[in-house]
């Protein structure tokens, strides 16, 4: 069973705004694939493409080789998150994942199951309007595992969880891809999908800026940098600015990488410099480091205040 | 060092809370285009009712002040050449089943035979006692009349008419004093019955119609006895006028058998132009009360009260500045739209045969046109605060829209089913009674005139309409202002 | 199970599972037997001459379709008014992602449940008329015949309100897909449903007037007529028809634009 999602040079455009600038990209079965850009790069716009929500101005986006309007019961195919706001507050949450069992042909026996999954088994009776937002995320993905589909498409799932939420969730999406799903994370904090997804697509300004696996990403970051602990990072700074001029960055309080030395030049220098130091090594990139050098100059509204519901873990 | 006034709150200063709320109505596009349709469809469907609706132009008897009246009576007469009097007695008023209650029978003098000349008469009716009245429009109540016989006298002293009764032939009473004008000249004096046309009204949920029956009165004279007239003048009958069924008299000299049909009063217009011309109000105020709503339900659906109760803590203020400032907007945008659709109507209706004298030409500024058209605009004020109220309590834009146009249209559409009684007190109590200060047409207690409730003509006059508006919206206010603190947001 | 029952099925339970819609439908019911109650209980027929008034007992008792047609309108702008206020539309659309079957299942939930509570109230205001019309006047001695339901003209006449109410629900769905806002779909469908009924008691010219009845979205209120005039502006079929007539057109641009349309 070939349980993709393909995007082939998809173009959406809003009267003269450009949203998508024909990308092109495929989610494999068995890994979580993060989705990441900053606020307004078309990552939702994307998954509303791909579940049928938007129409694309060219190019087609499918799942398990159909397009979305075409499944016969969606849900068994493809398990989405788009909004969790999106719930009548009047209704109770388990009525709510009744009428979208209903809507595809699931038994009702789906509902306690999936709402157990996610941990809102006492509250299955409760209207929603009175849920917290990460209340509502977890809704949100019981209404995606409902249809226990092959194919995850899950918008910033974790938004408005709390720390152990979000642990949650990682958990949860990587028990997920092992069972062999094609899930699609998208995230506007790199962060949040280290040490779970396996592969990262970049999106920023309507194109895919990266497309591979993370380890790669990482390995392309992390390019042949040195890090150095000190406790005297300024002078550790200037001291290393004469020898390897422009490619030094302090990266913290105590800490500085150099480019274009090795550990043992690196040594040398400070020694020579009488600047007292912890440790010399390679240097390893965080995702987050190596996904701002793919966005500079990608984001829009640089500056302007990120969503402010999602939590660091 | 300059002094800021604040509350010892700290709170804003309650201007600074509706300069606030002003800002927020006039930045939501959705709002401003409600705000202008009101306008819109007041205006246009006013106009729409007026070119709907036409008029033939009657051969309308015209009275001495140059108004439309009703002439039209059995008269059994004899010139009175300068001052004199008339005595009779009468008795006996019978007539077609179901008689008028405002059937006439009595002595008059008029200024001859010819229709809308002035007149004093002293006359009994079935069910209003006895009257004295005189040139159409003025109308005294006399006295009661028992079941035995009264006696009349009118005595002529130039322009001056005075009236005088009695239960015995005896004993006289003065009853009054009218200014007639016709000089000093020669008159007619004589008998009279008249009755008018009795009005049947047909309901159904189409609307109602009207349908009037003829009816005929009978009276019996007896006693007749005339001062002032030089030997033995004949008697002579005729109807004055075209009363709906031909009168006849019989009798000589001092006694006489009278029938006669007709009205003696004015003849208000069936339809009221000055309504007419604002026709629009009912559903034009729709997309006002709308906005009124959604200016509270809103900010609970987004959130947006939280907000704005952090910069006002005092959450009644805020709901206050809010009533205010909504009042303010439906009040303004409805006096624009009324008096536009007032003043681009006139020509239409006239042209469509609203002309004097059954419709004088209206200015804008006269007192009941004035007051038509303010009312509409504090009505529709009103009911914006109603609606907000609503707003504040049901929390959902739908309901709350819904149940102030049920408030406001469904009366006036359903009180034509029910009994016309019944539905000019109902109507009174409804937030739209407001819209009865619209009706213009002035209202004789002497004239049986279709007074239907959906015409605007609801008990107890034009301005305790305004009753119920201010009544609904207060209490709407104060609950809502209650709603508000007590619930958690 | 098909796709479109499945849809069906789906929508009824959201009509189920949140409070408006019983609501809509409670007080749908107590405005039709309410009202005519209270209509039959007061007319008055003292003030007819010998002979009796013309009055239409049938439709008297259906004075309660004035209010009735507005919540049937609101329940049908409700069922796609709040899906856009909680922004569902998405969530339905994922669920169902034809476009047409979504319409076609709220379509079918909300004739359905208006048709029940349409037939129950109908069926109260006919009991209502049969036990209580005497008592106010309308008996055979005065020239009434009661109500009966063998009668092919009161079949038409609680028979056409149930379609009528149905259309009118489907009006109110038709334009909420057109306008996807609650309060300002509210707003127009009010307006339709009493703008020319309100502008025809104020206008005296008859051409207008009958103009105006024909073009009318209430049109419809004239299959309840029984004393038929010389020559009504509109026969009941017809007015029925007209109804039916802004029902299909805004079902059909409201459906289109919903395919069309990203939501």
């Amino acid at each position: 069973m070939e349980h993709h999602i393909d995007v082939r040079d998809l173009r959406k455009s809003y009267g003269a705004a450009v949203a998508l600038d024909g990308i092109s990209f495929r989610v494999a079965p068995g890994h979580v694939t993060g989705f990441v850009g900053p606020n307004g790069a078309g990552k939702t716009t994307t998954m509303r493409i791909i579940l049928g929500l938007a129409a694309p101005t060219s190019g087609t986006a499918t799942v398990a080789g159909c397009t979305y309007r075409e499944v016969p019961s969606p849900l068994r195919l493809v398990g989405s998150l788009l909004d969790a706001g999106a719930v009548h507050p009047a209704r109770r949450a388990d009525h709510h994942l009744l009428w979208l069992a209903q809507a595809t042909g699931l038994s009702r026996a789906r509902v306690p199951q999936v709402l157990e999954v996610v941990g809102l088994g006492g509250v299955a009776k409760k209207r929603v309007g009175t849920f917290s937002l990460g209340m509502r995320q977890r809704l949100g993905i019981a209404a995606a595992l409902l249809g226990d589909p092959p194919i995850l498409v899950l918008d910033e799932p974790t938004n408005g969880l709390d720390p152990e939420g979000i642990w949650w969730m990682r958990g949860l999406l990587r028990d997920l891809a092992s069972e062999g799903r094609a899930i699609l994370v998208s995230s506007h904090l790199m962060a949040e999908l280290e040490g779970v997804a396996s592969h990262i697509l970049v999106l920023g300004r309507g194109r895919i800026l990266a497309d591979s696996t993370t380890e790669e990403l990482l390995r392309h970051a992390s390019a042949g940098r040195v890090l150095v602990l000190t406790d005297h990072a300024p002078a550790a700074l200037s001291a290393l600015a004469a020898a390897a001029p422009g490619r030094v960055e302090p990266a913290g309080p105590d800490r500085v990488t150099v480019a274009g030395l090795t550990s043992a030049q690196v040594l040398r220098v400070l020694e020579e410099a009488h600047v007292p130091l912890h440790e010399v090594r390679a240097y390893q990139a965080t995702l987050e480091e190596a996904y701002r050098d793919l966005t500079v100059g990608s984001v829009d509204h640089a500056g302007a205040g990120h969503r402010g519901e999602g939590a660091r873990p | 060092m300059t002094i800021v006034t604040r509350s010892r709150t700290g709170a804003q200063p309650f201007v600074a809370l509706m300069t606030a709320e002003w800002t927020k109505l006039r930045s939501v596009r959705s709002w401003w285009v409600g705000l202008l349709s009101s306008i819109f469809i007041i205006v246009v469907v006013s106009l729409g009712g007026a070119s709907g609706s036409t008029v033939e132009s009657l051969d309308v008897t015209v009275g001495p002040d140059g108004e439309a009246v009703t002439d039209a009576f059995q008269f059994v007469h004899q010139p009175l050449p300068g001052d004199g009097s008339i005595t009779a007695r009468v008795g006996n008023f019978r007539g077609t089943e179901p008689l008028s209650p405002w059937a006439k029978a009595g002595v008059i003098i008029k200024d001859g035979t010819s229709p809308g000349a002035g007149y004093a008469a002293l006359l009994v009716t079935p069910d209003h006692g006895m009257r004295l009245q005189s040139n159409f429009t003025d109308d005294r109540y006399v006295d009661q009349t028992g079941p035995a016989d009264s006696w009349l006298r009118l005595t002529r002293d130039g322009d001056s008419v005075t009236g005088w009764n009695s239960r015995d032939g005896r004993s006289w009473r003065e009853v009054g004093t009218v200014d007639v004008g016709f000089g000093r000249g020669p008159v007619e004096v004589g008998l009279f019955v008249a009755s008018p046309d009795v009005f049947r009204t047909e309901r159904s949920l189409a609307g109602s119609s009207g349908g009037s029956f003829p009816t005929l009165g009978t009276a019996e004279f007896d006693d007749v006895e005339v001062k002032g007239v030089s030997g033995s003048t004949a008697w002579a009958s005729l109807d004055v006028g075209k009363p709906s069924t031909p009168g006849s008299a019989t009798g000589e000299a001092t006694s006489w058998t009278v029938s006669g049909s007709g009205d003696v009063a004015p003849l208000p217009p069936d339809t009221d132009a000055v309504r007419l011309s604002l026709t629009g109000v009912f559903i034009g105020a729709i997309p006002v009360l709308a906005v009124s709503v959604l200016l509270i339900t809103a900010e609970f659906r987004h959130g947006m009260l939280a907000a704005t109760i952090a910069a006002a803590p005092r959450r009644r203020r805020v709901v206050l500045a809010k009533a205010i400032v909504i009042a303010l907007t439906a009040f303004a945008a409805t006096l624009l739209a009324a008096a536009a659709a007032f003043l681009l109507s006139q020509p239409i209706l006239q042209a469509n045969g609203f002309t004097p004298p059954m419709y004088p030409s209206r200015s804008l500024l006269e007192g009941p046109v004035l007051r038509a058209v303010l009312g509409t605009a504090v009505t529709v004020g009103l009911l914006a605060v109603l609606a907000l109220a609503l707003g504040v309590v049901l929390r959902r834009s739908a309901a709350a829209i819904s149940i102030v146009v049920f408030l406001v249209v469904l009366p006036q559409l359903l009180v034509a089913a029910l009994p016309v009684g019944i539905g000019r007190t109902l109507l009174l109590f409804t937030p739209g009674a407001g819209f009865g200060l619209q009706r213009t047409t002035a209202t004789y207690e002497h004239v049986t005139a279709s007074c239907l409730p959906e015409d605007g003509c609801l008990a107890g006059g034009p301005w305790l309409a305004l009753a119920a508006p201010i009544v609904w919206a207060a209490v709407g206010l104060a609950v809502a202002l209650a709603a508000i603190r007590r619930r958690d947001l | 199970m098909s796709y479109t029952v499945r849809a069906i099925r789906a929508e009824l339970t959201k009509q189920r599972t949140v409070p408006a819609p019983t609501w809509l439908l409670a007080v749908t019911l107590v405005a039709l037997v309410g009202i005519g109650l209270a209509v039959v209980g007061t007319v008055d027929l003292e003030h007819c001459p010998p002979g009796g008034c013309p009055e239409d007992l049938a439709r008297h008792s259906l004075t309660g379709t004035v209010v009735a047609q507005a919540l049937a309108a609101l329940l049908g702008v409700l069922a796609v008014g709040d899906e856009y206020a909680h922004s569902l539309v998405g969530t339905t659309l994922v669920a169902v992602p034809r476009r047409g079957a979504v319409v076609l299942s709220k379509v079918a939930v909300t004739s359905l449940l208006v048709s029940a509570v349409a037939v129950t109230g109908v069926a109260g205001v006919y009991t209502i008329g049969r036990t209580m019309a005497p008592r106010s006047g309308f008996t055979t001695a005065n020239g009434y015949s009661p109500l009966d339901l063998s009668d092919p003209t009161i079949q038409r006449v609680f028979g056409g309100t149930v379609l009528y109410l149905l259309l009118v629900a489907i009006i109110g769905l038709g334009v909420a897909l057109l306008v996807r806002e609650t309060a300002w779909a509210t707003v127009a469908v009010l307006s339709m449903l009493y703008m020319i009924p309100v502008l025809t008691q104020f206008i005296s010219d008859p051409s207008w007037e009958r103009l105006l009845q024909r073009l009318s979205p209430s049109a419809g209120l004239a299959i309840q007529n029984t004393v038929v005039s010389a020559n009504p502006p509109l026969t009941p079929w017809a007015g029925l028809v007209v109804t039916a007539a802004y029902a299909a057109v805004l079902a059909t641009a409201g459906t289109l634009i919903f395919i069309h349309r990203d939501p």
